[in-house]
């Protein structure tokens, strides 16, 4: 299927209007490593921290990452999962494509040199050699913009695992973590997050994933954890509220009121099951030659 | 996260003078269960643009029209007016005036929430 402009995702004035307030912003809200997907936690006693690290590492070790050579990290953010992926899994090599260039610079302070790091969309990704894992967490939630039919949407998604299938060895392994719609559809959601959040940016259902992958990857590992998201983001308007004066002095008040609406907004979302955090892990499977 | 049905931002936030009608820091004051169901009864009369006893208290706040985004702003205008830290998601644990009412209450008597 060919695919329009309108398929495209987001655009990077799109993204950037919510990713780029400053890395000092962020970072006074979120985990150490900044990452700004939902976290995983194992006990009520937890930390925001602690939860992020055992996000990251459940996805290593659902894609057996330990000891792979290269990986490929699409929408990388500010790279804490590039970093751990070669400090504790002994990856030699770690690719990450991000949109903005905070994350690059961001990045570019760990001094690294098994971290290589790019500013690029993923379909204009052209994989130098193949991959032995690929991770997309907080990717699909951009992939299609608003307004295209049901069938370009699918197109979207599986235009998506082609390409991975295609940067992936023969028996490769893909994690995707993505918010879903659950009990709602595009109508049901306040608009005030397509306005003032997340503009151009529609999300999937877990069907369209689910079709998007067929006859390329197998699902292994597939758990939905909406709980989850919503203690994440109760972690992060704590902090952003505990923090308010030095966000108002970064950003302005305006930009804090909308974070901190957003926040709540999704929290609410993910309570009630409009949306859920779905994470997946894939086995690339071939066809035998007839 | 339903669309607005009501207004975005439900009923206007009142200002300081009017929210407290007594002048101890908040952590000193006690508010009683019938203040609170009158709190709540009257914003939602605000909401609807209706006279407060025309109310039901019975019914939950979703089926007067509270949306998400007027959900949010419930909650922010009962942690200014009662100095606890709530979760936006008490609307939908607590879903009628009756049932906040006594869950806001109990967070009084016991302490921050």
């Amino acid at each position: 299927m060919k695919l329009s402009d309108a398929s495209l995702g987001a655009s990077v004035p799109a993204l950037e209007y919510h990713y780029n307030l400053g890395n000092d912003f962020y970072a006074l809200w979120l985990d150490k490593s900044l990452s700004y997907t939902s976290a995983l936690y194992r006990s009520p006693a937890d930390t925001l921290e602690e939860a992020q690290t055992h996000k990251v590492d459940y996805h290593f070790d659902e894609t057996h990452l330990r000891g792979a050579e290269c990986l490929l990290d699409v929408g990388c953010g500010w790279g804490g999962q590039l970093q751990r992926a070669t400090e504790h899994y002994d990856v030699k090599r770690a690719v990450g494509l991000t949109l903005n260039q905070p994350h690059i610079d961001w990045i570019n302070t760990f001094n690294n040199p098994r971290i290589e790091v790019r500013l690029q969309n993923w379909r204009d990704h052209k994989a130098v050699a193949r991959y032995d894992r690929i991770y997309a967490w907080g990717v699909l939630e951009h992939a299609a913009r608003p307004g295209i039919s049901d069938a370009e949407k699918r197109g979207v998604y599986r235009h998506f695992f082609e390409l991975c299938h295609g940067w992936l060895k023969p028996g490769g392994w893909l994690s995707v973590q993505t918010i879903t719609y659950e009990n709602a559809q595009r109508s049901d959601l306040n608009t005030f997050i397509e306005q003032e959040i997340f503009p151009e940016s529609d999300l999937p259902t877990q069907a369209d994933i689910v079709c998007g992958r067929e006859r390329l990857f197998e699902i292994t590992r597939f758990r939905n954890d909406r709980d989850h998201y919503e203690r994440t983001l109760r972690d992060w308007r704590r902090r952003l509220r505990a923090n308010k004066d030095a966000a108002t002095e970064m950003v302005g008040s305006d930009v804090v009121a909308r974070y901190e609406k957003y926040l709540s907004l999704f929290m609410i979302g993910f309570h009630t099951g409009t949306m859920n955090l779905s994470r997946f892990a894939f086995r690339r499977i071939d066809r035998a030659s007839n | 996260m339903s669309n607005v049905r009501l207004g975005s931002t439900g009923p206007r936030r009142r200002d300081q003078s009017q929210r407290l009608t007594d002048d101890r820091p908040v952590s000193e004051q006690t508010r009683g269960r019938q203040e609170i169901h009158w709190w709540l009864s009257n914003y939602l009369a605000a909401l609807l643009g209706a006279p407060s006893e025309t109310v039901d208290t019975r019914l939950s706040f979703e089926s007067h029209g509270l949306d998400s985004a007027a959900a949010v702003s419930l909650v922010a205008d009962l942690e200014d007016w009662t100095g606890l830290e709530l979760d936006p998601t008490i609307v939908y644990d607590y879903p009628t005036v009756a049932e906040l009412t006594d869950f806001l209450v109990a967070q009084l008597q016991g302490g921050a929430a």
